[in-house]
């Protein structure tokens, strides 16, 4: 069978090549459809391209600025990536960000400093490509404008220091960036323009800096402030019991209240009734009751309230309120103790049933970086500790529920060490009893709650919890589509994913309503065109085979099948198909070329396909009638009448 | 089955023949058998319209029986590479076996025509390799036997006598191309070949795969008798060699006498439009080599 299809190939070719004075007439027709088809096409393409040349020239054709305009809109550091992947067509996406900083020469003592704004820029940013200047490739280099060059008299490849400040209330203090490396500078043509570009990381590490935060990378430190944690509610100490009318006001006011010595549920409540149950362990239980005031789970989960307002609230006088935070479990050199935070005054009354009342509950120091921790059993018993220390410590799980369904969170805070270990009041069995408690302040307690959290980290320069820097919000940013030609669409899913933008979009539109119109206007010209082809054909190549049914006759008495003579009138037609088409395109390119000065004529590798494909499908398909009408003719017959034709 | 018995045997059949010239049908009848042996080479005569072509398309398995049913034997005994095999044609067609008779019709029945076109786009050694290559004989096989075939046939022409005519060169169809003087006609065109030398191409493709039979309709139709007989006695020559039987459809009664061992006559039946065999005679070899 192969052998027979390669022999019907050749006859085919033979038919085609060597009867050439016949295929010619064939191949002109067809090259006559195929030509005007291609030379619409590269006329259209080279008309659009005319209209859209300065907007695919410069990168600000393909460039859509915006901005969030709704509130739950936010673009940060960490969803920038996923934010490119979501939107299909966008190329790059580059925050429009910028920093005021002073630049410092290191030449010169002599050149004073100059305050340049420093904007974000990539490596592959299309501006920089457009102005042809190096890429910024780490975060220690610099793009200058020209103007800031000539202040500085710096060259490429010189070092630059630069200065930040920051300010804290009415605090201020600056700090000095000496690494940073000046690759290239261009020429913005304005006089007054003090810009540099630097990469996205600089700017955000910067960003950060200002809001307080360290900036490790160029050994820029956190603003000496304390880590504030959130309370999770209140323990309250009244004289007697709280009346009814003053229960129903906290829980008007958000808070679950439940007398201490009622707790069951958590480690942390368990932990607390202890303590308490230590405080008055030989005093006046009698006189006072104490209260845990938990902050409703139906309610945002923080104090709105702060103490003195409830305090007021409530009809009761006698009233101590301390903040809550959950207490941790922690096994030290001294056994295994538990940090509880509370907070009363010497002059408290509770103080009075208490087995210990003159008990410090605040610590010596009102520094956070050193903390007295008073054991509460043996009131002589004072510690002295500092945070690092607390790494050494083993720490519970703070998060917790019912005691039979809780989840143990393994993570260990930032400041642990490698004796780490978990210890939960099931494992202490009876030995709950001799916990010791060492009070320590709410801020303490809080930032190794929220330590676990990744909400804050031990920072061991100011010995103290200082907040983690939280993802850099974006509230403008510049992105660059694929093509000019993805603008409008980008732009659509930006203003439906709720930003605002500032695009080239309508003279696009315009462009590719102009496109669409030209477009339709060949495709309804290319289907006329190529039906007509498709008759023409038909009609030809008819006239084609009746003259060879002497031909096809004796190929057929010869042994030819009818699918071997549809065959090869088939494939002969779609010979003459390929050739026209290329013929077409030879000469569609020269005539181009001619006319290049008048008029624009732009090809596309599409348009070679669309017109080879369409010569093939016009002469291939044209041949089908004309093959099964040879492939059916009698032989004998067609000996015959083609001999007598 | 042995090689004694006929390549080609028939017995009584009718072919309908729609004539859409006149409207009406055509019937032409076997009502005597026909068996040409190898080696036979029987001439079918007639006047024209008695249906001799039409008996040809029947014989040369070009067109179904019209009335297959009422056919008593159509047998053809054809040599294989596994050795003598038949086939039954009455019972292909009555299967719808298409490709065996396609097969058949390729591979064991060489047809030389009377319009029997050959193939415009290809030389003369390529229209003698077509049946060849339908027949999937190696490239080598192909080669050797188209120059064996323009040799036997004279496939030749004469350097010093080319630019004069073609014509001039039919009568040294016995010439060949081993000669300085003399060129071969395989690369020609055949456009550029004399009526002599198409003849003789057509005979050449006719024998080209060594069929068992081979028919050839009217060989004088388009050349004088002279060419005509000149082309034969190579094909008579071949056949003598290779052992096949010839069936030639022919006006000539000189011709047919010459060449045949067998006459079969034809003639129109009166008042009907039908023609029918009138007398099948064997000739004696002896005679016939005389008359040659």
């Amino acid at each position: 069978m192969t052998n027979h299809i390669r022999y019907y190939l050749f006859l085919a070719v033979a038919d085609l090549m060597r009867l050439w004075r016949t295929t010619q007439n064939h191949v002109i027709i067809v090259a006559g459809i195929c030509l005007p088809l291609f030379l619409l096409l590269g006329i259209k393409t080279g008309f659009i391209d005319e209209m859209s040349k300065e907007l695919r020239e410069s990168p600000t054709g393909r460039q859509i600025t915006f901005w969030p305009i709704q509130d739950d809109v936010v673009v940060t550091e960490t969803n920038l990536a996923d934010f490119k992947n979501e939107i299909p067509g966008i190329d790059l996406v580059i925050p429009d960000i910028q920093r005021l900083v002073s630049i410092k020469s290191l030449k010169s003592e002599n050149i004073q400093p100059l305050e340049v704004t420093l904007y974000p820029t990539t490596a592959d940013d299309p501006v920089q490509k457009a102005l042809g200047l190096k890429t910024i490739t780490g975060n220690g280099q610099i793009i200058l404008s020209k103007t800031v060059k000539d202040h500085l008299q710096v060259n490429p490849g010189d070092e630059v220091q630069i200065t930040v400040t920051r300010k804290d209330g009415t605090v201020s203090e600056s700090h000095q960036i000496n690494e940073m490396k000046v690759i290239d500078f261009y020429d913005s043509g304005d006089s007054n323009s003090n810009v540099g570009y630097t990469s996205i990381e600089f700017i955000d590490g910067i960003e950060g800096y200002i809001q307080g935060f360290a900036y490790e990378d160029f050994e820029l430190p956190a603003l000496a402030r304390p880590y504030k944690p959130d309370y999770e509610g209140y323990v309250l100490f009244s004289r007697g019991i709280l009346p009814n009318v003053d229960l129903t006001t906290i829980k008007q006011l958000g808070f679950d209240v439940q007398p201490i010595q009622e707790l069951q549920e958590s480690d942390s409540l368990l932990l607390l009734k202890k303590f308490v149950e230590q405080l008055w362990q030989d005093g006046d239980q009698s006189q006072w009751t104490a209260y845990l005031l938990a902050v409703s789970s139906n309610k945002s989960g923080k104090v709105t309230y702060a103490p003195n307002k409830i305090k007021d609230s409530l009809t009761s006088a006698d009233i101590h309120i301390s903040p809550w935070v959950p207490p941790v479990l922690v096994e030290s050199e001294h056994g295994v103790n538990c940090l509880i935070s509370l907070d009363l005054q010497r002059n408290a009354f509770a103080r009075k049933s208490f087995t210990t009342p003159g008990l410090s509950f605040r610590g010596t120091e009102t520094n956070l970086s050193v903390f007295r921790i008073s054991g509460v059993v043996e009131q002589s018993s004072v510690y002295e500790l500092d945070l690092a220390d607390i790494g050494v410590l083993f720490l519970a799980p703070v998060e917790h529920d019912n005691i039979s369904e809780r989840v143990y969170e393994e993570k260990q805070i930032p400041l642990a060490s490698d004796n780490t270990k978990t210890v939960f009041i099931e494992e202490l069995g009876d030995n709950i009893e001799e916990i010791e408690f060492f009070v320590v302040q709410h801020d303490l307690l809080g930032g190794i709650r929220d330590a676990r959290k990744g909400l804050c980290a031990l920072d061991k320069v100011l010995n103290t919890f200082t907040a983690v820097r939280p993802d850099i919000r974006y509230n403008r940013l510049r992105l660059y589509c694929d093509t000019i030609d993805e603008v409008p669409i980008v732009a659509a899913s930006l203003v439906e994913s709720g930003f605002a933008i500032l695009s080239e979009k309508d003279r696009i539109d315009e462009i590719q309503g102009t496109n669409k119109s030209l477009g339709l206007l060949v495709l309804v010209v290319g289907c006329g065109v190529l039906g007509f082809g498709i008759f023409t054909v038909i009609s030809v190549l008819t006239d084609s085979t009746d003259r060879k049914r002497g031909t096809i006759g004796i190929l057929r008495v010869m042994g030819v099948s009818k699918s071997g003579v549809f065959f090869i009138v088939v494939v002969r037609a779609a010979l003459i198909g390929i050739i026209a088409g290329a013929l077409s395109i030879i000469i569609g390119y020269l005539i181009a070329a001619s006319i290049a000065n008048h008029v624009t004529v732009s090809f596309l590798p599409i348009h070679i396909g669309i017109v080879l494909g369409g010569a093939f499908i016009c002469a291939g398909g044209g041949s089908l009638f004309p093959a099964y009408k040879a492939s059916n003719l009698d032989p004998f017959e067609a000996i015959l009448e083609g001999k007598a034709g | 089955m042995n090689n004694t018995d006929p390549i080609l045997s028939i017995k009584q059949l009718r072919q309908r023949l729609y004539d859409p010239a006149r409207g009406d049908e055509f019937v032409v009848t076997v009502d005597q058998p026909i068996e040409l042996c190898n080696g036979d080479f029987a001439a079918l005569l007639g006047p024209s319209g008695c249906g001799k072509t039409t008996l040809l398309t029947v014989l040369g398995l070009l067109r179904k029986p019209s009335n297959i049913e009422s056919n008593e034997e159509f047998l053809f005994n054809v040599s294989t590479e596994e050795g003598l095999n038949q086939i039954d044609i009455k019972e292909a067609w009555l299967k719808g076996r298409n490709s065996l008779i396609d097969n058949a019709r390729r591979s064991h029945i060489g047809f030389a025509l009377q319009s029997g076109e050959l193939l415009q786009s290809l030389s003369v050694a390529e229209n003698i390799a077509v049946p060849l290559k339908l027949n999937k004989y190696s490239p080598t096989a192909i080669k050797s036997r188209v120059d064996e075939l323009i040799d036997s046939f004279g496939l030749v022409r004469s350097k010093v006598n080319d630019s004069s005519s073609a014509i001039s060169n039919e009568n040294e169809n016995d010439s060949h191309a081993s000669d300085d003087s003399h060129y071969s006609l395989a690369n020609a065109k055949v456009n550029k070949l004399s009526g002599g030398e198409y003849q003789r191409v057509v005979l050449a493709r006719a024998i080209a795969h060594s069929p068992d039979l081979i028919f050839v309709d009217e060989p004088t139709a388009a050349l004088n008798r002279e060419l005509a007989r000149q082309a034969l006695n190579n094909l008579k020559q071949l056949q003598n060699e290779e052992r096949c039987a010839v069936l030639m459809i022919t006006h000539d009664e000189e011709l047919a006498s010459e060449f045949s061992n067998i006459i079969i006559r034809m003639e129109p039946v009166r008042g009907k439009p039908a023609g029918h065999i009138r007398e099948i005679r064997h000739l004696d070899d002896q005679t016939a080599r005389q008359t040659s």
